[in-house]
């Protein structure tokens, strides 16, 4: 029983999320719900967000999720993320095994203390490495493809096709 | 140059008599005059009085500061309207916050909506965790706790 009422309220959630307003309005709720702000005054906001806020606000409400995972308002998110300053990275290798990237997005002004990443790898004659697409360096040996995102400083082995096509937007 | 005042009225009925200048920082404005909405008042339907008072102390804080300098703006009085701005926006409670951000976006001050907008983003959206920002913004939690885990593995790099 209790499982069928979840799927009703699933397929409306819209109204739902009405009625949940106007109850907490009604139980006079002392702050202001960002909700009831035009769409467009929210994307504003969420524009000012640096992604990895954003990708946690997807956790916040459906409605939220909604508004984010919108295919206009990714575009925006690429558009103002393409606009924000680029970091220049550095590669080097250190050891055997290891390559060290040197970001200076968050960088300082010494040397020092620019943050570095370290990514082993094997050293072998294949290995190659792209040059940055959109703050994003791929890098491989044999088979297998790692790809490095700069702005998130993340690093990990690049998907295969099919899961690329459902992350591609 | 003689100083020529426009008289701007609230939605709920109060009357403010501002320099031209001031007034002119709002983008709509100009298209009121224009239109002849009214030659001695224009009234703004969407903005309380009490806003309307911060909309144009907002202004005039702005608008000195620009005739002062004489157009070029030297980095000590850009630094003084920074802080006065930081000061403005943090003496606010969250309604306040909200109704002025819908005040700038309909006045069309862009530098005040783009304040606004990025005091909420700074203040009361980044660097919280999901509960705070649901706490902060009083969004109702809509997800059953499965589907808040889901959505949260999904993206489980995001809580790093």
């Amino acid at each position: 029983m209790l499982s069928d009422r979840r799927v009703c309220n699933l397929s409306a959630m819209k109204p739902k999320i009405k009625k949940a307003k106007m109850k907490k309005v009604t139980k006079g709720s002392v702050g202001f719900s960002l909700d009831s702000l035009p769409l467009d005054l929210i994307v504003e906001i969420f524009k000012l967000v640096p992604i990895k806020t954003i990708t946690r606000l997807l956790s916040v409400s459906k409605l939220w999720a909604s508004i984010i995972r919108n295919r206009d308002i990714m575009k925006l998110f690429v558009s103002e993320s393409l606009n924000r300053p680029r970091g220049l990275v550095l590669l080097s290798a250190c050891g055997d095994e290891d390559l060290a990237l040197f970001d200076t997005l968050e960088a300082s002004s010494s040397i020092d203390s620019l943050p570095t990443y370290h990514v082993t790898y094997n050293k072998r004659q294949d290995t190659f490495m792209a040059p940055s697409v959109h703050d994003l360096i791929c890098y491989g040996f044999d088979s297998r493809l790692g790809i490095y995102n700069i702005t998130l400083a993340l690093d990990g082995p690049l998907p295969y096709p099919s899961s690329i096509q459902r992350v591609q937007t | 140059m003689s100083k020529k005042n426009i008289v701007l009225k609230s939605s709920n009925g109060i009357i403010f008599e501002v320099e031209e200048a001031v007034a002119l920082q709002s983008e709509t404005i100009p298209y009121m005059i224009e239109d002849d909405c009214a030659n001695d008042t224009i009234p703004l339907a969407n903005v309380t009085g009490d806003i309307l008072a911060l909309v144009i102390e907002y202004c005039k804080k702005h608008v000195v500061v620009a005739d002062g300098d004489g157009g070029g703006s030297s980095s000590s009085s850009q630094e003084d309207l920074k802080n006065w701005d930081a000061q403005f926006m943090n003496d606010l409670d969250q309604s306040k916050i909200f109704n002025l951000l819908l005040a700038a976006d309909f006045l069309n001050i862009k530098t005040l909506f783009d304040l606004t907008c990025q005091f909420v983003a700074d203040t009361m959206i980044k660097g919280k965790s999901v509960e705070e920002v649901r706490r902060t913004l009083n969004i109702e939690k809509d997800y059953t706790s499965e589907e808040e885990a889901k959505a949260r593995q999904e993206n489980e790099w995001a809580f790093k």
